[in-house]
């Protein structure tokens, strides 16, 4: 029932909404490194299974880190720092091409990296099945989907691998992107057809009972009015607008919270083989995410923010948001924490 | 036909999948006693999983498509009941393991189910532990199913089916992926189920000689004629010869009554009828020519673990080697290494002249055919005629022998259809088309028949043979070992570490417990297929014209 290292799935998904803030809402170099070198900590703690196996996910990461950073050199005609001009009459690239727009780029290239880091973190460390048994019983339809989109990634790449591997015996190689494209609908039908079959063994043993009791429309509708409040409430967020954020955000909750409860009614309740116990390593991981957030929070939105544009200066440095930042590297010190106790 | 309440019943039923041409069920009708154990079996496509599909409602509320009359489960029409209600009686496991889990240890995976339908913990604990000893797993409980094996994977399956207390369960070809050993523990696992708990099973399976000597009924499924139903020994006499397990083919032959359905019963028919085998055959001496592979103290592994150990063999010209060895031992990697698709330890290889440790991939793949697990795999273009093309032109052959390529696998009709339209027999059909494409010298084949019916069977065994006769040599890995004694030459033995045995084929299978043959268990010596027990009892049989010959499956009168 426990998720890799020990730690419960409730507190890595605690953690890993506080580490997408920074890298979701801003560019600021010093805030992306705190988190970015507590993420790496947190994987090098990790068993060396849950690390093995994912570098082509990262070094899609680095591509797409250098495609921002080409993009936004090519396309960005802003800054003071210029590195070269090339004549108005060149099409698409004329103009100044500037060290601001590289700094931009490869800003957004780390915060890509570091949200890739994230999620596949969180894949390694997730267990699925246990977060299916947390879900209510209201949210069965949920959690298949929800299964379905979590088998659907890896087993495209398993398909991509396996044709690949197909391509190469029969003396063929991939070439251009043409040959890229055309490997798309049978990525697409591989991913499908092994995440169809995932859903197929939920529903045959039997993955949410018996059908919940009938509800009225205004209870149907709450999940959907809690998401779309959250939403709202990290785009306020990410606006600046606290106050409104915070609203919508209890709004949110609370829509969420009475679609719980509200299934709490139904006809059959699940029980539960092992219980999760929620440990005192779980409090630490819990500790350190709410003390990162709190940190974001109150240094405000332009302690994250950071403009290279028009002038390039240099980023400021906040202490107490780096400070709070590393309060992500929790798990490391859960998991030393379980490994000293054995 | 049956005895008893029916516990399943198909009433009038007609099914057509989504978007596909024809109806796979018609106006079908069966009924199922309670307790009984019934086999379905019957080419691919010909409706065995839809029929096991349709008994928890997967088909039609999970497939679409259209669906016509009704089927009812223990009196409840399945049309109005959701599958995860339908659980709670019919217990699905379906035929791949290692894509059927949802937990990752033994113990959640077979309480998933008891939680979902809220059964309290007290009552919960007491199933899981019931479900562990009625399969055999106790001792795996705590393991994670990654470190299971094929077979231990397929039982901890059967025990989260079991778990919920079904009283029918629906096995998909529950062994198809297992090597014999842990087909056999499954199957046992199901028979004391039936025998001692009365559970009904309705199970599909391809090789018949695995399951026939447990069932009570047999069904042969046969579209566009009548299906046969009845007692095996009623079914297996009137069935295609082809569909018949060794035993009950050598029954046919001789004429016995009752048909024997197991070894021990064809044994005691033996001593009864003072029937005696024809001379004991002797492997035929290996070819003199310049192996097209070889392997000299090869190691491969994964990260911590070293999968084959200074294994040394090699392939000549005109043999067909069968490689074969339980699930693990590194049948595949070994394929995949002489290809070049995994890392060389130590050791050297030689495979048509390249040098997998230096040669790409791809250079490899021009002058060696490789039929991957997952066949369909292979097929990647647009439409099936641009793959053989492709395959053609990167092996630089003559694209003008695109149309007799096509035609050798009957493809020609489907050549402007994409590979993803195409039904699972086609797609293996084209697939060797690729992987045969400009002639290669040297075959690799990993898994071909899994999950194939008897009858392509017999129809690849008559490729094999001609291939041979070509000099083509084929390495093949499988855990089919009456398809081995019918076309191998040789036969390398996979063991923990590397090779245990190899030699002739009857060298190796002859008294093997695991990779006997039927006929083996029963004559002893180097007697494997019933073509070998029989060939000099009838002088003239050699002569015997077509229809009397069974296709590398034996013959019959």
């Amino acid at each position: 029932m426990s998720s890799q290292a020990g730690i419960d799935p409730r507190a890595w998904l605690c953690w890993a909404g506080a580490a997408l803030l920074v890298p979701l809402m801003g560019r600021n170099p010093f805030a992306l490194a705190s988190v970015l070198l507590a993420v790496l900590a947190v994987r090098e703690a990790l068993p060396p299974e849950a690390r093995a196996g994912w570098s082509w996910v990262i070094r899609l990461g680095l591509v797409f880190g250098a495609i921002s950073v080409l993009f936004n050199l090519l396309t960005v005609r802003a800054g003071n720092r210029v590195i070269v001009s090339i004549p108005e009459s060149v099409p698409v690239l004329g103009g100044d091409l500037t060290v601001n727009s590289v700094v931009f780029g490869l800003l957004g290239g780390l915060a890509v990296l570091t949200l890739v880091l994230i999620g596949i973190t969180l894949s390694a460390v997730l267990d699925w099945s246990a977060m299916l048994r947390l879900l209510p019983q209201s949210l069965t339809g949920a959690g298949v989907a929800g299964s379905v989109a979590f088998s659907f990634f890896p087993q495209m790449v398993a398909t991509y691998r396996e044709v690949v591997d197909a391509q190469a015996v029969r003396g063929e190689e991939l070439r251009g992107p043409r040959d890229y494209l055309g490997l798309a609908p049978l990525l697409l039908s591989g991913g499908i057809e092994r995440a169809v079959t995932m859903s197929e063994l939920l529903e045959s043993r039997g993955f949410g009972g018996a059908p919940p009791r009938r509800r009225s429309a205004w209870i149907k509708l709450c999940p959907a009015s809690g998401l779309a409040a959250i939403c709202v409430a990290v785009y306020g967020f990410a606006a600046g607008e606290l106050v409104q954020a915070l609203v919508a955000g209890a709004a949110g909750m609370g829509l969420l919270v009475v679609t719980v409860l509200a299934s709490r009614g139904s006809d059959v309740r699940r029980t539960r083989y092992r219980s999760l116990v929620w440990q005192r390593t779980d409090w630490i991981v819990l500790l350190g995410a709410l003390l990162a957030v709190g940190t974001v929070i109150l240094t405000g939105r332009d302690a994250l923010r950071y403009e290279p544009y028009p002038v390039l200066v240099w980023p400021d440095a906040s202490l107490p948001l780096t400070i709070g930042l590393l309060c992500l590297l929790g798990p490391v010190v859960a998991i030393l924490w379980r490994e000293r106790a054995r | 036909m049956t005895a008893g309440v029916p516990d399943i019943r198909f009433e009038d039923v007609s099914f057509r999948y989504p978007n596909a041409d024809r109806a796979v069920l018609r106006e079908f009708d069966w009924e199922i006693a309670e307790s009984e154990l019934v086999v379905l079996a019957g080419e691919s496509g010909s409706g065995k999983s839809t029929i096991l599909r349709c008994l928890n409602g997967l088909v039609p509320h999970f497939s679409g498509g259209e669906f016509g009359g009704r089927v009812l489960v223990r009196g409840e029409d399945t049309r109005f009941l959701p599958t995860r209600a339908l659980a709670r009686s019919v217990g699905f496991v379906f035929q791949d393991p290692g894509a059927h889990s949802v937990s990752t240890t033994v113990e959640d995976e077979i309480a998933f189910g008891l939680e979902q339908l809220g059964v309290p913990v007290p009552a919960m604990r007491r199933r899981v532990e019931e479900a562990l000893d009625l399969t055999g797993t106790e001792r795996l409980r705590k393991r994670s199913l990654d470190t299971l094996s094929g077979g231990e994977r397929q039982r901890v399956a059967l025990a989260a089916a079991l778990a919920l207390q079904p009283r029918i369960l629906a096995l998909d070809e529950p062994t198809s992926q297992l090597d014999p050993a842990g087909a056999e523990d499954v199957l046992d696992a199901v028979r004391r189920l039936n025998e001692e708990l009365g559970i009904t099973v309705i199970m599909a399976e391809q090789r018949l000689e695995r399951v026939i000597g447990m069932t009570d009924r047999l069904r042969i499924l046969q579209p566009g004629w009548h299906d046969l139903d009845g007692h095996p020994d009623e079914v297996l006499r009137r069935c295609d010869p082809r569909l018949a397990p060794p035993v009950a083919l050598l029954g046919r032959t001789a004429s016995w009554s009752p048909l024997p359905l197991t070894v021990k019963d064809a044994r005691q028919m033996v001593r009864k009828t003072v029937f005696e085998p024809g001379p004991a055959p002797v492997d035929p001496p290996r070819p003199e020519t310049e192996p097209a592979i070889v392997v000299d103290r090869l190691a491969v592994g994964y990260q911590r673990e070293r999968v084959l150990e200074s294994a040394s063999f090699d392939v000549r010209p005109g043999e067909l080697v069968a490689l074969m060895g339980r699930n693990g031992t590194g049948k595949s990697t070994l394929l995949r290494t002489l290809m070049g698709l995994h890392a060389v330890d130590s050791g050297r290889i030689a495979i048509a002249g390249l040098d997998p440790s230096h040669d790409r991939t791809q250079a490899i793949g021009r002058r060696v055919g490789f039929l991957p697990q997952r066949a369909s795999s292979l097929l990647f273009h647009e439409t099936i005629g641009d793959d053989v093309r492709a395959a053609l032109e990167s092996r630089g052959a003559a694209v003008e022998g695109l149309d007799a390529l096509l035609d050798r696998f009957a493809l020609a009709h489907l050549s402007d259809r994409s590979p993803l339209d195409l039904s699972a027999g086609e797609q293996e059909r084209a697939a060797l088309a690729v992987a045969l494409a400009g002639h290669p010298p040297v075959l690799l084949l990993d898994e071909p028949t899994r999950g194939m019916d008897a009858i392509r069977k017999a129809e690849l065994a008559e490729l094999f043979e001609e291939l041979r006769a070509a000099g083509i040599a084929m390495l093949m890995a499988t855990h089919d070992v009456e398809l081995v004694a019918h076309v191998a030459t040789r036969v390398i033995l996979l063991g923990d570490g590397g090779i245990v045995a190899q030699g002739g084929t009857r060298e190796v299978l002859a008294g093997s417990l695991s990779f006997g043959t039927q006929m083996n268990r029963i004559f002893g010596n180097g007697w494997l297929t019933v073509d070998d027990v029989l060939r000099d009892r009838l002088p003239d049989w050699d002569n015997a014209g077509s229809d009397a010959r069974l296709v590398g499956w034996g013959r019959i009168e």
